[in-house]
């Protein structure tokens, strides 16, 4: 499936990631999900083309945010959904890019 | 130099001696070198064996002894830098608690310290790849998974939320208790690596 849209999360959103929700503070999980990652997943479905994530460049990624935006859109979603039209790149870090695609595979509810 | 690399030239080397010999019998007029006659073929062979047993074995042990202690070595050194930087991880909950104050740089260099962490462990995970491939399985996800546990407890709760502004004793002791098993899980690695 081709690629048409990217995020880079560390440019189009911040480098500094806050917690879970938007009451939590600024740049929260649910904020991207709200404001950029779910928008952009949607019309990836509705395209039938795949978006891809960039998570290079931001200071770290909290647990917290990885569960308020890709673990409720999988939780929202189905993760068979979410696996099919998301892709996720890092060079800089391999780990995180583990880290979301299990929280893809096994959102947890909170 | 790659172990094929190394059988390579050691069989170039005893093709060569053994050439030389064969060229050496059947060329009789080489000065100085001449073949006795009642030297039997595979006495020549015997004692070419022998040198190549008593030089290129201990040679290419003692090579692999070093190698494996190499390798080893840097593996460890991976898994203590990610142990140093939990330390620095400590200093930051630690300060913040003595201070009665936790800003929103200290959050932020804390998820920094994650980061490099994970950077540490996927390079450890990388050399396990290629060195040993056969233990490499249980050894790295425990090390990830205990990881994981950590940077949950850490940064999947209430310390990256905005109203999160002092660090209690109880946050410490948790802190404390997560981090010790963190660092507990990474010495056994260091030591399972030592019987690789």
């Amino acid at each position: 499936m081709e690629t048409k849209e990217t995020i880079t999360i560390a440019k189009d959103f911040s480098n500094r990631l806050g917690a879970r929700y938007r009451k939590d503070g600024p740049y929260s999980g649910q904020q991207f999900l709200e404001d950029f990652l779910l928008p952009a997943f949607e019309r990836a479905v509705v395209g039938g083309h795949c978006l891809l994530v960039d998570l290079d460049g931001a200071w770290g990624y909290p647990s917290s945010f990885v569960s308020g935006s890709f673990g409720k859109l999988s939780l929202e979603k189905g993760p068979a959904l979410v696996e099919k039209h998301l892709r996720f790149k890092s060079d800089e870090n391999n780990m995180r890019l583990e880290r979301v695609r299990k929280e893809i595979a096994n959102p947890k509810v909170k | 130099m790659t172990t094929s690399k190394k059988v390579l030239w050691a069989i170039t080397l005893l093709v060569a001696v053994i050439v030389g010999g064969v060229v050496g019998h059947l060329w009789n007029d080489i000065p100085l070198i001449r073949w006795n006659p009642e030297l039997k073929i595979y006495e020549v062979f015997n004692l070419i064996l022998v040198f190549c047993i008593g030089v290129f074995v201990p040679f290419f042990i003692k090579r692999w002894i070093e190698d494996s202690r190499s390798v080893k070595s840097c593996l460890i050194d991976e898994l203590r830098s990610a142990m140093r930087i939990s330390d620095e991880i400590r200093v930051v909950i630690d300060r913040c608690q003595a201070s009665s104050s936790i800003v929103q740089t200290d959050k932020d260099q804390i998820s920094y310290l994650f980061h490099r962490s994970e950077q540490m462990i996927d390079s450890f995970d990388a050399q396990m790849k290629e060195s040993f491939p056969h233990a490499m399985s249980t050894t790295v996800r425990d090390v990830k998974d205990a990881h994981h546990a950590y940077q949950n407890m850490l940064t999947g709760g209430e310390l990256m939320t905005g109203g999160f502004t002092t660090v209690s004793g109880d946050f410490r002791r948790g802190h404390e208790t997560a981090c010790a098993s963190y660092q507990t899980k990474l010495k056994v690695a260091i030591q399972k690596v030592h019987r690789f």
